[in-house]
């Protein structure tokens, strides 16, 4: 029975051969495309270093100069938040003023109509007293002059009468 | 002197020159009175006398039988004349501007008094004596009853008014009164 651990020599020389040609052809026409790749492999994820880099770089400008940008944005909010408030303000004071000045016009206005109205309520008044005190006084001369005062009266005017024809006087109306 | 119309006044001038020589003033005044009282009395009348269709001469004779004839022939020519001139409008005012100017010419003025009672003769008399001394002519007084002037005397002599009545003091006290400002 052969042994386990029996060499043969000879494909011992052709196996260590065929390695060694194995090589060669490798090393020959495998090797440097391989480590060429390689290399560009390398110079690839450098570069993709590099453009990560500058990328979070100019990501951090780029917060940056929004930071800015907001920043300046909540500034020019602000600015017109406040503006808007004073104009808001100015107008508020402007319609009070005029509602304030209307106001005034009309209660100027209405004081002008009830002293106007009291003035005419007042005429009014002093014409009807009048024509009341004067019809009375005629109803009650209508009931008391009788005939005997009334020639009383008639003698006083010729009294009168008289006394002007003798200073000259015009007792005569038109 | 009453305002007249100029017409009337010319015609009543022409007739006063006419009549005044004869004398006989006052009787042409109480015939000419006549004629305007009968125009005054029938409202028909003067439209019958302004009818342009109608003679003269007929409307004279219409005029004459009312009358019943007591007019003188120099009134007659004249209120011919007045019809065949066409202004029969004008004979009623022709009669009053005649009278007035007969009463000028006499020296009479003739007043109407108006009063709310009838007057006494006292006050009559006091009243046509003031009234002569005050116009300087004779007067001739007329008198009308108004109770609507309560008390007092109204006098028209020509174109004025002596006004004396309570009625009118009343309205002038009115006046008064209204017009006193209030405040």
């Amino acid at each position: 029975m052969p042994s386990i651990l029996q060499l043969d020599l000879q494909q011992i020389l052709s196996q260590a051969l065929s390695f060694l040609l194995l090589v060669w052809v490798l090393r020959r026409f495998a090797w440097r495309p391989l480590l060429g790749m390689l290399d560009a492999r390398r110079a690839q994820i450098a570069r993709d270093l590099d453009a990560a880099s500058r990328q979070r770089q100019e990501m951090e400008q780029l917060k940056q100069l929004l930071g800015r940008r907001l920043e300046a944005i909540d500034e020019e909010a602000r600015r017109k938040i406040q503006e808007a408030i004073r104009e808001g303000r100015r107008i508020a004071a402007e319609i009070q003023e005029e509602a304030r000045a209307q106001a005034q016009g009309i209660l100027s206005k209405s004081k002008e109509t009830i002293e106007l109205e009291v003035a005419k309520a007042k005429v009014t008044l002093r014409d009807e007293l009048t024509d009341m005190t004067v019809g009375a006084v005629e109803r009650l001369l209508r009931g008391k002059l009788d005939a005997k005062t009334d020639q009383q009266l008639v003698a006083s005017i010729l009294d009168e009468l008289g006394s002007s024809t003798q200073t000259g006087s015009d007792p005569v109306g038109s | 002197m009453i305002n007249q119309d100029p017409v009337s006044a010319r015609y009543a001038e022409a007739l006063f020159g006419l009549i005044k020589p004869s004398g006989r003033l006052a009787e042409a005044a109480q015939e000419l009175a006549r004629v305007g009282a009968l125009i005054r009395a029938h409202a028909d009348l003067p439209q019958f006398l302004c009818n342009p269709g109608v003679e003269a001469e007929d409307k004279l004779g219409v005029l004459e039988r009312l009358l019943g004839g007591g007019w003188s022939g120099d009134v007659r020519a004249f209120v011919r004349l007045v019809l065949s001139m066409g202004r029969p409008e004008y004979l009623v005012e022709m009669a009053d501007a005649f009278q007035a100017l007969v009463d000028e010419d006499a020296g009479l003025l003739r007043v109407t008094v108006r009063s709310a009672h009838p007057l006494s003769a006292a006050a009559r008399e006091r009243l046509t004596r003031q009234l002569e001394r005050l116009e300087r002519r004779r007067i001739e007084m007329a008198e009308a009853t108004d109770p609507e002037l309560i008390g007092g005397i109204q006098v028209e002599l020509d174109h004025r008014v002596l006004d004396g009545s309570v009625k009118t003091k009343l309205a002038e006290l009115r006046q008064r009164l209204k017009s006193v400002r209030v405040h």
